[in-house]
């Protein structure tokens, strides 16, 4: 089984960019080889990332696949990228031939030089996310400067920043906002930054269909390489998002493509979101604004379920030997996850859910050469690996709810960062009494049997779990338990006051 | 007393770079009456042998009443050439014996230079050490066989396959014309080498094939500073000895010693090339797992 391909010119450039926007995110490249296309994918080793590039067989000078009708294999990513380190190529050879487990690549230089590298390729699984972009309630398609102009105002360490969509009618209602992770703690003495948007000047298009103020934490240098990748490519961006917990997609715009057909290769980025809301004032003072118009429509069924609409659960992946494993089934029998148009051909690949952050709908299968990353927002690998019940004890679990508690209390009781506008709004209150009611609630539903509620945060990895119809209502009718009970008693905000920034502009 | 002033600043301290070493072992420079200055250099592992030739042309100023040979350590001698030169002196001056019996060096400004500053230094000599010469290591009698090609392309090569982490070996063919690099390792890389760019190709057998320490091409390959193309001859013999030569011009300097013969690579260049032109040669054995547990590390 092989496949080959030719590339000279502008390809050698689009391949060589591609391959260092998926170096920054992961280690190794899992490649993917159909006759229509091929499929550069990679994951980074905490699962909060996930890169892939696709390129058409068009895009190549010739394009075959041999003996087989997908050829699936894994790279070291150091290796290809050191064979794009000559400068001056006119044509590249690749042959990936999985029978001999070896890549070759014959590089045809400008001076004359024949280079010929022979790479040895690893045993990897297949990996594929599929992701529902169409249902996500904030779309926004932007110039690539524009969007690196406006990161370009936080500070060079930032490592995770937050995107607030507030519902339409609000002045400048995209905030990016820095997040300091306060576990991390020096959240007094870090730098915190607020950039305020107005989309109809900073995006070429923005939708926003959520009644109500919603938020992602997104890691930055993750995104950044998607963002690297579009500004080399020349195009501009597109972000899907949702709400807290749910994935945000990141894809190349080509401003002047009228189809797919007219366009021979794409990405997308899949980075996981925290679960916890981090919206900040401004959109608790939007939200709150909503629930009191809305007063009544809601209803706080018991158990204080947390869960994100979706859900998730273990999946195990379908290996290159073919062998068939079983998927976790949602209630209504099929594999959980909402799936899109983008599912390769290969059918749904099950996925790994990833403790913290989860990619409901999202499929992810982890390459088995993936080193268990040991950020909070991952699983214990080993435990899963070795097929043990990774569920912590009871007891281990209060544990670490208890310690959320005791943070979110300290962070309650931490002034609010210096710098910002006093606008004499959300400090007040609004973090003390519904954070603190929200983390009880959690504990309660710590001590409810295991496997209710697999998405519970940081409470640990996630059990295996077979999902009721009861406990698994659709995106529609998802009703947000706690979320009343969260509600502060403190008297609605005053509208933030007008900023002195023009309309627009970014700070 | 044997001095010598060299206008090329620049250009002696690029040619003497391509020799350096980390290695604080003895190298021993020569004062030739009738060939001019040459500095030989061995190898920790004894597996290597490299040299320089400046022919009495390149300098401004050469004497030399006999043929005078002293010891200083390399790299020491490299990094005072370098710091006197840091601020491009008009010339540069070698001086043997200077005071103590040290190799004396000297730097002057240009007359027209609003500043006069005369920066010198004075490098120890060591004992007499058994030098033996580079052509000791190469067998006039051998058979051999040879290429001549762009010695850009030969440091290109040799840098890409630094890649692999291992022995490098050469690969000459007779018929057809072929020579390539390769590295075979967890991972392997090979270099073909254009066939329009092999000039004097010979080759002894029908194929030749010989492998060299990465380290030891590393140095004799990639530490040539010239950005211009160079020509390089590659001289395998039949008992796998490699001996390098690269033709490398002095860049920058002033006014010419008159032109004198050069015998370079057999082939003819023009005077003013010749005149800014000088030998780096370097000599090195095979690769022998044998010889590795022989001659032990050479580190």
């Amino acid at each position: 089984m092989s496949v080959r391909f030719t590339l000279v010119d502008r390809q050698l450039k689009l391949l060589k960019h591609g391959l260092q926007s998926l170096q920054k995110i992961g280690n190794e490249l899992l490649l993917e080889a159909l006759p229509a296309r091929i499929v550069l994918r990679t994951i980074n080793s905490s699962l909060s990332a996930y890169l892939s590039v696709t390129y058409n067989a068009d895009f190549f000078d010739s394009y075959d696949v041999l003996d087989c009708t997908v050829v699936q294999a894994g790279l070291l990513m150091k290796h290809v990228l050191s064979v794009f380190r000559t400068q001056k190529v006119s044509k590249i050879l690749f042959d990936l031939n999985t029978a001999s487990c070896k890549a070759t690549i014959t590089l045809h230089c400008e001076n004359g030089l024949v280079k010929s590298y022979k790479l040895p390729t690893m045993d990897s699984e297949i990996l594929q996310a599929t992701v529902d972009k169409q249902q996500f309630a904030v779309r926004l398609t932007a110039e690539t400067a524009a969007i690196l102009r406006l990161l370009s105002s936080f500070h060079a360490g930032l490592e995770e920043v937050t995107i607030v969509a507030l519902p339409d009618g609000i002045d400048r209602p995209v905030h990016v906002n820095s997040f300091i992770d306060p576990q991390k703690g020096h959240v007094d003495k870090s730098l915190y930054t607020s950039v305020q948007v107005e989309p109809t000047e900073t995006f070429l298009s923005y939708v926003n269909s959520a009644d109500e103020a919603t938020d992602v934490t997104v890691n930055l240098k993750d995104f950044k390489a998607m963002l690297s990748l579009c500004e080399n490519l020349g195009t501009h961006i597109k972000l899907c998002f949702d709400s807290p917990g749910n994935p945000l997609v990141a894809e190349p715009h080509f401003p002047h493509a009228h189809g797919q057909q007219d366009v021979d290769y794409e990405a997308e980025l899949i980075l996981s979101t925290l679960l916890e809301s981090h919206g900040g004032p401004a959109a608790e003072a939007a939200a709150a604004g909503a629930r009191a118009a809305a007063a009544g429509l809601w209803a706080a069924p018991g158990g204080g379920d947390l869960r994100t609409p979706g859900g998730a659960g273990i999946y195990q992946v379908d290996s290159p030997g073919g062998t068939n494993v079983p998927t976790v089934l949602n209630g209504s029998g099929g594999p959980v996850g909402r799936t899109s148009g983008r599912s390769a051909e290969l059918g749904q690949s099950p996925a790994l859910a990833m403790a913290g952050r989860s990619f409901p709908g999202a499929t992810v299968a982890r390459p088995s050469s993936a080193a268990a990353g040991q950020s909070r927002f991952a699983r214990d690998e080993s435990r899963q690996q070795q097929g043990q019940d990774p569920v912590p004890a009871p007891g281990q679990q209060q544990q670490q709810v208890q310690q959320q508690v005791q943070q979110q209390q300290q962070q309650q009781q931490r002034s609010r960062p210096s710098g910002l506008i006093d606008d004499g709004s959300a400090w007040r209150t609004t973090n003390t009494a519904g954070g603190g009611q929200q983390v009880q609630q959690q504990v309660q539903q710590q001590q409810q049997p295991v496997g209710l509620n697999p998405l519970g945060g940081d409470a640990g990895p996630l059990p295996e779990v077979s999902w009721d119809d009861e406990e698994m209502p659709d995106r529609e009718e998802a009703v947000p338990e706690a979320i009343p009970d969260a509600v502060p008693s403190s008297p609605p905000m005053d509208p933030l006051p007008t900023s002195t920034l023009a309309p627009g502009a970014m700070m | 007393m044997a001095q010598a002033s060299i206008a090329s600043v620049r250009g002696l301290v690029q040619v003497l770079q391509s020799i350096r070493s980390h290695q604080k072992l003895p190298c021993a420079v020569t004062f030739e009456p009738d060939t001019g200055l040459s500095l030989r250099f061995l190898d920790g592992g004894h597996a290597m042998q490299s040299g320089i030739s400046l022919s009495i042309s390149v300098f401004s100023s050469f004497q030399a009443p006999a043929s005078i040979t002293f010891f200083v350590p390399l790299s020491i001698l490299l990094e005072a050439i370098s710091t006197v030169a840091s601020s491009m002196p008009h010339e540069i001056h070698l001086q043997y014996p200077g005071p103590d019996s040290s190799l004396l060096i000297t730097t002057t400004e240009d007359a027209s230079a609003r500043t006069s500053i005369c920066s010198y230094a004075k490098v120890a000599t060591l004992a007499h050490h058994d030098l033996s010469s580079l052509d000791d290591m190469w067998d006039l009698q051998d058979a051999c066989s040879q290429v001549i090609l762009s010695g850009l392309l030969l440091r290109e090569a040799i840098e890409d396959l630094e890649w692999t982490n291992g022995e490098v070996e050469f690969v000459l063919k007779r018929s057809p014309m072929h020579f390539a690099l390769q590295s075979i390792k967890q991972q392997s890389l090979e270099i073909t080498f254009p066939v329009h760019a092999l000039d004097g190709f010979s080759c002894h057998a029908e194929e030749v094939r010989a492998s060299y320490k990465y380290k030891h091409l590393k140095a004799a390959f990639t530490h040539v500073a010239q950005k211009e193309a160079w020509s390089a001859k590659i001289a395998i013999s039949s008992r796998g000895v490699l001996r390098v030569t690269h033709m490398l011009t002095l860049a920058g300097g002033g006014p010419l010693a008159p032109l004198e013969a050069q015998p370079l690579l057999g082939t003819l260049t023009s005077q003013g090339h010749a005149q800014r032109t000088c030998v780096s040669k370097f000599v090195i054995l095979p690769h022998e797992e044998e010889r590795d547990g022989f001659c032990g590390d050479d580190d």
